[in-house]
């Protein structure tokens, strides 16, 4: 799991993607049309792959469809990322100063654990030899 | 240029020549140079793993040969003719040819007036009349409006981030519409669509500029985040310690505050001798008028006469109130 800045670069890349194969699903698979009624669609020579692989209406319109809407998924996904970038509030100046206190307060959150665990352990002593005593009654 | 020849007969060789000095590396000199090593690391206080250049070796040895060359003084260098450089920075993306759409990020300092470039570029080109008026989509009116703060404020580092998120929203959309532009053209007049490429190549470009700007500010950002995240678990950590051994003060003050019934010595004595059976089995408080003198937990205990029957409710009144107070404190 990258962070989110790195999943926003991987989410354009994959929207540039499927841009790409968008087009080429289009330029591939749409039917050809004449300019008037005299021209005539030449037939594909049988040597050659066809220029196009003309899908049925109804099924190119269903491709046009699920990629469009893939399309838009992947921009709400860009714009929810945009949104959710950390830290945009604050400057560099802010955040240098948060770092340092961060820092100090660190230093003093480890000493009093360590004091703690001292503590703890003086404690954990004391309560060993007492119940030891006991049971030598 | 004796060598021609032999150059020549390197070149039209299936596989290059090993590098020249590749005969230097003999276990002699690979020895002489280990020792230079250890005295160098020994004279600087270092450890030798960290060694990785020996300066100052006699320039005519071969032992120069057997350490990496020097960084180049002023931090270039060619690789395959291709310029490269120590420092590692974000080339701004004018120097690289590509219009900046929106303004600069709070930090570069790199400002550069788009309006004017977009016009110049849509008026040099030859565009279709489909394309013009949307080929200018990447700079919406609102574009400028954000210029305005962005370069009236002086110091760069107290600056913000915030209009990042709408700019970059712009131009997530602007990469849609153009894409629709492209698909639009396309279907019209085919030869025209290759502007509206480049379009979509600088909108994506740009894209990813302003996030690679965003990175450092990024970086600090997520430092922040695991230094917070380790204060909390430091500070969660020295409480749980000082609740532990809270409770274990308590109990061991509410062991002493039990008062223990004189003991004689006769008594003592038996104590100790019941003391190992009755350990684990006192846990259980028993109610100490049905306990019979003979039956302490599993073992028999020999008693003669009511002194001693005695004694052993007392040892056991004792031992049950002590572990009465320990169970007490520990539930």
């Amino acid at each position: 799991m990258s962070d989110r800045l790195s999943q926003l670069q991987e989410a354009v890349d994959q929207l540039m993607e499927q841009f790409i194969a968008t087009y080429f699903y289009i330029d591939r698979h749409h039917d050809l049309k004449t300019f008037s009624p005299k021209d005539t669609i030449a037939p594909s020579k049988a040597d050659q792959p066809p220029e196009v692989d003309t899908l049925p209406p109804d099924v190119f319109q269903a491709g046009q469809l699920e990629l469009a809407r893939d399309l838009i998924t992947r921009e709400q996904q860009i714009e929810y990322l945009i949104s959710s970038l950390p830290g945009l509030d604050n400057s560099e100046q802010d955040q240098l100063q948060s770092i340092k206190e961060l820092e100090e307060e660190l230093n003093v959150a480890e000493k009093q654990r360590q004091e703690a665990v001292k503590e703890k352990d003086e404690v954990l002593v004391k309560l060993d030899q007492t119940l030891r005593s006991i049971r030598r009654y | 240029m004796a060598d021609t020849e032999d150059d020549n007969s390197a070149l039209a060789s299936f596989f290059p020549d090993p590098p020249l000095f590749w005969k230097a590396f003999t276990p002699s000199n690979l020895q002489a140079y280990a020792e230079i090593k250890q005295q160098y690391a020994s004279q600087h206080g270092i450890p030798v793993e960290d060694v990785i250049r020996v300066p100052d070796l006699p320039a005519d040895s071969d032992l120069i040969y057997l350490q990496p060359p020097a960084e180049p003084k002023d931090g270039t260098w060619r690789l395959y003719g291709e310029p490269q450089s120590l420092e590692e920075s974000l080339q701004p993306l004018e120097s690289a040819g590509i219009e900046r759409l929106g303004p600069p990020l709070p930090g570069s300092t790199t400002t550069s007036d788009t309006q004017t470039t977009t016009d110049s570029q849509s008026t040099t080109q030859p565009t279709t009349d489909d394309t013009q008026p949307t080929s200018q989509l990447p700079l919406p009116p609102p574009s400028t409006s954000i210029t305005a703060p962005a370069t009236s404020s002086g110091a760069p580092s107290t600056q913000t981030h915030d209009t990042l998120h709408l700019h970059l929203k712009r131009l997530s959309k602007s990469l849609l519409l153009n894409f629709l532009e492209l698909l639009g053209i396309m279907s019209l007049d085919p030869a025209a669509g290759s502007q509206k490429a480049a379009d979509l190549r600088t909108l994506f470009l740009n894209f990813h500029h302003v996030l690679n700007e965003y990175r450092p500010h990024q970086a600090r950002e997520q430092l922040i985040q695991l230094m917070q995240e380790r204060l909390d678990q430091t500070r969660a950590e020295t409480a749980a310690n000082r609740a532990v051994a809270e409770k274990a003060r308590r109990v061991l003050e509410g062991l002493g505050s039990v008062e223990i019934p004189a003991v004689d010595v006769n008594v003592a004595g038996a104590g100790v001798g019941d003391g190992d059976g009755g350990y684990g089995s006192a846990a259980v408080p028993v109610p100490v008028g049905a306990r019979t003198g003979t039956t302490v937990g599993d073992r028999r205990v020999g008693v003669d006469g009511e002194g001693a029957e005695e004694e052993e409710r007392r040892y056991w009144e004792r031992e049950g109130m002590g572990w009465g107070v320990l169970d007490a404190e520990f539930a």
